[in-house]
């Protein structure tokens, strides 16, 4: 049998339960026997009387037997029996006490004494045949033995008074005795009963804790906090596997909230996709709407240069054809990757376009390294710096404002770089236009942002764009691109 | 409920344990009080001293048994008592024999006069046993240790006490105890109160009676003497008893201060009769004294002293006016 188990609780309960009562019933039956044999004890001193008289009749009987017929068998009966009363009379009291009882038992002793010592001296004459002798003692016995008779007769009564008055205070108290063990009869019970309720209790608790807790987990609520169980039984185990169960089902919940989660991430990513694939696609529409009109106005610009030279007029045919070429490099996907030759090819047409615009007011300065020709670039990166050194950095310059730029190889990559010699950034909007938000930017910033985030895409973050100082003023923009092979 | 419950289980485990100690209490009780209760016996003496004194009520025996129990003591002594009615003293030879058989130590008897008081002493010696007669008259052959009070001396006080109220005119009914035997005149009483009257020419005995045993023998006995003998004038009563039974007759019989009583012995009734002037005087005997000299004699034997010749006690007058003389 386990330890700690419902079951051995159970029988060690009802045992100490049963071993209340059993020890009440126990004691109750023990107290009534004692108090049944007491009553012997009233007699004790009477039968002692009874056995003096009955030895003293046996022992005169043997000595008249003996005395008539002298025979040795009444001689046997006689020395048995006045052994016997002799044996009696050393139980009497030898004492000189004041009390009546005693000192009639004394007189009694020395009674019997004086039978006894008759007796055999009647003996004695007997059986040395001296008649007058053993006929005196045998009177003087008789004599004694009447006396004796007489006062086993007066202890008798007084014994039996003693009895009366003492059976006057046992019964004056045998009910309560009887009260007293109906009471513990009754405490007991009620105390066993206590136990019970109490162990029933200990018992029953954490169950109604545990069909509690079943209760709040029907409803829902997971997080019912079922209190430990310290008991180590069935309780305490089907307790800890309800909370274990009640974890793994509150992990399993979790569990399930954070794949639903991930789920709906999912499928807003999947809509934000489909969002951007219905965006890509209405991209793509109007790629292909802005595919049709370039095709409308190329041909009218064409038509243009051709009118404009048959009229003689060269340089507005010069102006539509750079005008032309210009918007036809425009127009290309931005994403795509030319040479820096392409690049300078499209800068030089947007400067001759812009001296027609602003006559000598800027002077541009190109230096190109022939051998940085081929390397590959992002299109349309040097358009918008240089429409940025002009919109922003000589925007407040009326004349003698230069526009520098340069392509030039460096370690089998090539270095683009557009400066400009106007007032220059401040380094707050230096790092507002390197750092992450477009927030704050202006237009001129937005337009560098962008040029940064091709050349990062279009190299895979090899190339790199740095924003500085042009010889102490304006400002200095330099794209380091990768050789091909780095890319 | 549950805190109830530990709570109500403790206090029924407390009158659990309380009732059980009760129960076993209340038998040791019951068995104590079955064995006779835890009886205090005094501390064991030296000696048995058997007192053999004849059952009546009368207050001479009372102080003669009060003299005996406080003196006992001094001697080491317990003492034993064994009364016999006085209707049957055959009861006394019985007593006298388990005393002597018994071999007691001392045996303290009282003895009429006519008593075989030295045979009785002489088989107590040889018994082992130490006698002490003690009585009223010495017993015929006038044996050793014998104390009594001198009957003859008490006839005396009380005649001369009659003699001396009434004179020559005296009238005597004489009421002898019921203890003697024999012929009334040889009553060493009688013979007392006849000697002190006749220095008063005139004055006469009328009438003489024992009393029967029992507590209205007086009563019968004065009643049918005054009833008799119409002129008597004075009662003469040999022991306590027998004065409050005269008294009682007198009163009756509406005869106070017309029948002189001159009574033995005191008790509270007696001293009642004596203050409403029923009774004339009373004759006290030192019984208390016979009692404690007895207890002494027997001791002086015991330590190898010889036997006392016989003595008398002394006896006082107790007077109306409370006075004792």
């Amino acid at each position: 049998m386990r330890l700690g188990t419902v079951r051995r609780k159970i029988i060690a309960n009802s045992t100490l339960v049963l071993l209340i009562i059993a020890s009440a019933t126990f004691y109750t039956g023990l107290a009534s026997s004692e108090l049944a044999r007491s009553v012997v004890i009233l007699f004790r001193d009477n039968q002692l009387m009874e056995d003096l008289r009955k030895a003293l009749d046996q022992t005169e009987a043997g000595l008249t037997g003996y005395l008539s017929n002298k025979s040795s068998d009444s001689l046997k009966d006689y020395i048995r029996y006045s052994t016997r009363l002799a044996e009696k009379v050393r139980k009497l009291n030898r004492d000189i006490k004041p009390d009546e009882s005693l000192l009639l038992q004394r007189d009694l002793a020395g009674l019997l004494d004086s039978y006894l010592e008759d007796t055999d001296a009647s003996v004695t004459a007997r059986r040395g045949r001296d008649v007058k002798g053993y006929t005196g003692r045998f009177e003087s016995s008789e004599r004694a033995a009447e006396l004796s008779r007489f006062l086993i007769t007066r202890i008798e009564g007084i014994f039996i008074a003693d009895s009366l008055h003492g059976f006057e205070g046992f019964n004056s108290r045998v009910s309560a005795v009887l009260a007293s063990n109906a009471v513990l009869v009754l405490a007991a019970t009620l105390m066993g009963l206590m136990v019970l309720v109490q162990f029933s209790y200990r018992l029953t608790g954490p169950l109604s804790k545990l069909a509690e807790a079943a209760r709040a987990v029907g409803r829902g609520e997971y997080d019912h906090e079922l209190p430990l169980s310290e008991a180590n039984d069935e309780i305490g185990t089907t307790a800890a596997a309800f909370s274990s169960m009640q974890e793994s089902i509150r992990l399993a919940f979790a569990e399930l909230r954070s794949k639903s989660e991930v789920e709906k991430r999912l499928m807003e990513e999947r809509v934000r996709v489909l969002d951007m694939d219905r965006k890509l696609k209405a991209a793509e529409l109007l790629a292909l709407q802005t595919q049709i009109n370039p095709h409308f106005l190329f041909n009218t610009l064409s038509a243009g240069i051709q009118l404009a030279y048959s009229e003689d007029a060269d340089r507005t045919g010069d102006f539509l054809e750079n005008l032309a070429e210009f918007i036809r490099y425009v127009l290309r996907p931005p994403s795509r990757l030319v040479l820096v030759g392409d690049e300078i090819e499209c800068v030089r047409r947007y400067i001759w376009l812009l001296r027609l615009r602003f006559g000598e007011r800027f002077r541009f300065e190109l230096s190109v390294d022939p051998q940085a020709l081929r390397v590959e670039t992002p299109a349309l990166l040097l358009q918008p710096l240089v429409e940025n050194a002009i919109g922003h950095g000589l925007k407040d310059c009326e004349e003698g404002g230069v526009v520098r730029i340069s392509a030039s190889l460096a370690g089998g990559g090539a270095v683009l770089a557009v400066e400009d010699s106007g007032a220059g950034m401040s380094p707050e909007e230096i790092e507002r236009v390197l750092g992450p938000e477009d927030k704050g930017l202006h237009e001129g910033g937005i337009g560098l942002r962008n040029v940064i985030r091709r050349v990062a895409l279009a190299t895979g973050g090899r190339g790199r764009v740095e924003i500085g100082r042009a010889d102490g003023h304006g400002t200095a923009v330099r794209i380091h691109l990768p050789a091909r092979g780095e890319r | 409920m549950k805190t109830l419950a530990w709570f109500l289980a403790v206090v029924f485990g407390l009158a659990f344990l309380g009732a059980t100690l009760m129960n076993a209490d209340l038998i040791g009780r019951s068995r104590r009080a079955l064995a006779g209760g835890p009886r205090t016996y005094g501390s064991e003496a030296r000696y048995q001293i058997v007192v053999l004194l004849p059952d009546a009520s009368d207050s001479f025996f009372q102080g003669l048994l009060d003299g005996i129990s406080e003196s006992a003591p001094r001697a080491d002594a317990v003492v034993q008592v064994f009364r016999y009615p006085s209707a049957f003293p055959d009861q006394a030879e019985q007593y006298y024999d388990i005393a002597l058989r018994a071999r007691v130590d001392g045996l303290i008897m009282f003895t009429p006069r006519d008593d075989r008081t030295v045979e009785r002493a002489e088989k107590a010696r040889h018994a082992g046993v130490v006698f002490i007669p003690v009585g009223t008259d010495p017993p015929a052959g006038n044996p050793p240790s014998f104390i009594g009070t001198g009957q003859l001396r008490q006839g005396l006080e009380g005649g001369r006490r009659i003699c001396g109220r009434l004179g020559a005119a005296a009238r005597i009914g004489v009421i002898l105890p019921a203890t003697g035997a024999g012929d009334l005149t040889d009553e060493p009483l009688y013979k007392g109160v006849a000697a002190a009257i006749k220095v008063f020419p005139g004055a006469a005995i009328l009438a003489a009676a024992r009393a029967d045993p029992g507590v209205l023998s007086g009563v019968e006995t004065a009643s049918a003497m005054l009833r008799a003998h119409p002129g008597i004038n004075a009662l003469f009563c040999s022991s306590s008893q027998d004065t409050i039974g005269a008294a009682q007759v007198v009163v009756d019989l509406n005869r106070v201060g017309r029948v002189a009583i001159i009574g033995s012995d005191e008790t509270p009734e007696i001293r009642r009769y004596l203050d409403k002037g029923v009774v004339t005087a009373s004759i006290v005997r030192n019984s208390k004294w016979i009692g404690e000299e007895a207890v002494r004699a027997f001791y002086r034997i015991k330590e190898g002293h010889p036997a006392l010749q016989p003595r008398e006690a002394d006896f006082a007058i107790s007077l109306p006016e409370g006075g004792a003389r």
